[in-house]
């Protein structure tokens, strides 16, 4: 029994952690934030695995669990995987030591462009477009009606289109929309999908 | 079909099989030409976007020549492997901590009346003085046992239970690791992250040759990571015991692997 466990926690650890992975990257921009996320959700997943009913939902299970744990830390000021660096370590780390996650931000225009996205607009996106999960899949993972997954999915993309030239894309936006470089505070507002209201679905 | 423009935006992201994806295909070819090109320009420029989330982070180079891989790290996958047998499993039915204070404080309301008679009031000054007393008495003790000397880290590496915690700042004995990996901080050659159950510890110090053997008979690798020119081991005498961690830095230089400190990194209990 114990040992049958053991062996699903490494499917899950082999199967799942590489995308999980690179998930929790592009949500956090942060290399060493992601590692502590995903140990976390690991740790979160081997505590709780008994709750896992269907081991079909691994994957959204998981998903679910590394959520929460951005979710927890995006409310928490201070950090749950809080490091406990002597006060000279503390401060070379922040003056002398290369910061894996400035320099991933720096290096790395599309994590720029995707920090600037509001959380609400991120996730869709990256479930759908980086780890091709169906609008359907999205919109239960999320919680959110399938319309909302669309209209929020049609929004972050107006945001990107904003901030990613044209030659990153492969594609001129259309007229009017491209403005290269341009600081978007938060994802421009479509009269079709403004706010949080939901897109009809194309079948409508 | 409403093939306004907002929809074939967000449709044209969706992934080929998508069902929502299928259904505005099936009506694309009864819309417009131009309809039907701006979608084809949406699909090309969905999967460039697709693209760059996926291949651009690992293409760019960072100052230290590395590549920001997405892949996950080896030392992070170390420590996700450790996790079973390192974290106790949090049975359904289990008291959480706030139900098993509370329970057990209904327990003592029950059992106080009953009990109040036997302590005298001197017995209840004296308990709840000396309570404090052992938990400052407890701090208060000396630190585990410390080693820098090679000679004496030699000595303690022949003993088969060590338990001490060298070079910590803020040593948490009881803590369980899962792993460790090279953090990079510029100006000290060896440094590195140690990753336990609950918290993490940043352990710098001066490169410092010690020439010991590496640990042999008995001794499992357990973690591997490297940084550059740095290789960082850590070796536990009995992988599932949690007993000792040792971390062994070695330099690669012209003749193969150096030695260049060898300590004790972390003990922590089963």
């Amino acid at each position: 029994m114990a040992d049958s466990r053991r062996s699903q926690y490494e499917s899950w650890v082999s199967q799942w952690a590489p995308t999980l992975y690179r998930l929790a990257l592009r949500l956090c921009g942060k290399r060493e934030l992601a590692e502590d996320l995903l140990q976390e959700t690991f740790v979160e997943a081997w505590k709780s695995r008994d709750k896992l009913s269907d081991p079909a939902k691994a994957r959204a299970w998981l998903f679910q669990i590394l959520r929460n744990r951005w979710s927890h830390y995006l409310r928490d000021s201070s950090r749950r995987l809080r490091p406990s660096h002597d006060q000279d370590a503390l401060s070379q780390v922040g003056s002398r030591a290369p910061d894996h996650s400035a320099l991933l931000a720096e290096s790395d225009f599309v994590q720029r462009a995707l920090d600037q996205l509001e959380d609400d607009l991120k996730l869709p996106f990256l479930c759908v477009v980086m780890e091709g999960y169906s609008c359907q899949e999205t919109a239960d993972l999320l919680k959110i009606p399938l319309g909302t997954v669309l209209s929020r999915l049609y929004r972050a993309r107006q945001a990107l289109r904003l901030l990613l030239t044209p030659a990153h894309v492969g594609l001129a936006p259309p007229a009017g929309d491209s403005r290269p470089g341009e600081t978007v505070p938060s994802a421009p507002r479509h009269p079709a999908a403004s706010g949080d209201h939901d897109m009809e679905s194309p079948a409508a | 079909m409403n093939f306004r423009d907002d929809i074939l935006e967000s449709i044209s992201l969706l992934p080929p099989g998508d069902p929502e994806r299928r259904k505005l295909e099936a009506e694309l070819p009864q819309a417009p030409p131009d309809v039907r090109r701006r979608y084809a320009e949406l699909v090309a420029e969905a999967q460039g976007l697709s693209d760059l989330l996926t291949a651009n982070a690992a293409a760019a180079p960072t100052d230290h020549g590395e590549a920001h891989a997405l892949a996950l790290p080896e030392s992070l996958l170390g420590r996700l492997r450790n996790i079973p047998g390192r974290t106790p499993v949090r049975h359904p039915h289990f008291l959480t901590p706030f139900r098993a204070v509370a329970a057990a404080a209904i327990l003592l309301l029950m059992l106080a009346p009953a009990t109040a008679w036997f302590f005298t009031p001197a017995m209840i000054h004296h308990r709840l003085l000396a309570l404090p007393r052992d938990v400052v008495a407890a701090a208060d003790a000396p630190p585990p046992m410390a080693a820098t000397q090679p000679a004496e880290l030699a000595e303690m590496f022949a003993r088969s239970s060590l338990s001490f915690m060298p070079e910590f700042p803020d040593p948490r004995p009881g803590a369980t690791v899962l792993g460790g990996g090279i953090t990079a901080l510029v100006g000290r050659p060896a440094a590195f992250t140690i990753y336990g159950l609950k918290g993490k510890q940043l352990v710098v110090f001066e490169v410092a040759r010690a020439d010991f053997p590496l640990p042999d008979q008995g001794s499992y690798p357990m973690i591997c990571t490297t940084a550059g020119d740095r290789v960082v081991r850590f070796w536990s005498p009995d992988p599932e015991s949690n007993m000792l961690f040792l971390a062994v830095v070695q330099c690669a230089n012209d003749d193969g692997l150096e030695n260049f400190l060898q300590l004790p990194a972390a003990a922590t209990q089963p």
